[in-house]
């Protein structure tokens, strides 16, 4: 059986995504439609703290081994 | 591969987080794990940001409630449905790839995405003087309240959640609103933990 097709980009910006399975439009076009950026995300502090002992590393390796994995 | 880069600065800026949010998810929980046949797929972090603003600006946006002025009218996406779309995001690119084993993949894109909305909203500065802490997001995700006298609830809250994005079916709902609530009780519930805390003291 064929393997599924994966998310890719070509080198144009053009993307596929696997769960929409179909190409969207051009991203040059798409991004003349986007109306705003999200200011707030300007405001915020740091959204990617790296380490072992954030909520985010803890919480998700406890997940982890109750999925079995 | 050179792909355009977006043009506002907070499209980079969360290009270069979702960098950062793959990079700490393998630091923090693949690298240990030594998965066999693991791989981020190519451009893993610019596919996750394009479609990510491409399903804010068509499915969010549009319909939240306009701030400002008539001259200046902005809508602003709060921490909960950044969260909320980043977890379906990362369920509709999947950015993990496992060879010959679709199942585990699953859980582990499901895991990632838990991973970021934890990481949002853990990372994000709300304006409350009380900050939550891992400690407080720890206590909830791993809550499992009682059914009965001697009973619990038999999944803890993070693995019911992830559970939920593995069985999601995107190509049917997109539920951004629905799961921005999950965020905002959850954000909330740690808040409640960490206002206690400060009493308490």
């Amino acid at each position: 059986m064929p393997t599924k097709t994966r998310s890719y980009a070509t080198n144009d910006g053009r993307a596929y995504y696997r769960n929409s399975g179909r190409y969207n439009e051009f991203t040059k076009k798409a991004k003349e439609k986007f109306i705003n950026g999200s200011s707030s995300s300007l405001k915020q502090k740091s959204l990617a703290q790296a380490g072992n002992n954030t909520g985010a590393a803890i919480s998700t390796n406890k997940a982890k081994n109750e999925l079995g994995l | 591969m050179n792909l355009p880069l977006p043009p506002k600065p907070s499209h980079k800026k969360r290009l270069k987080e979702w960098d950062k949010w793959l990079e700490n998810f393998y630091s923090a929980v693949l690298k240990k794990d030594e998965v066999k046949d693991f791989k981020y797929i190519p451009n893993a972090s610019w596919l996750l940001n394009d479609l990510y603003w491409r399903l804010t600006e068509q499915y969010i946006r549009p319909i939240l409630k306009k701030y400002g002025n008539k001259e200046h009218e902005e809508r602003v996406i709060h921490p909960y449905k950044i969260a909320s779309a980043s977890e379906i995001t990362v369920m509709m690119v999947e950015p993990i790839q496992i060879t010959n084993n679709p199942d585990i993949e699953k859980k582990y894109n499901a895991l990632f995405a838990w991973f970021v909305a934890i990481q949002i909203i853990e990372g994000w500065d709300t304006g409350n003087p009380v900050k939550i802490k891992a400690i407080h997001i720890n206590a909830i995700a791993n809550s499992q309240e009682h059914t009965t006298r001697t009973q619990f609830y038999p999944e803890t809250l993070s693995i019911e959640h992830i559970k939920w994005l593995i069985n999601l079916n995107l190509a049917i709902e997109k539920p951004f609103f629905l799961n921005a609530q999950f965020w905002r009780l959850f954000y909330l519930s740690c808040l409640t933990l960490a206002q206690k805390e400060t009493i308490d003291k």
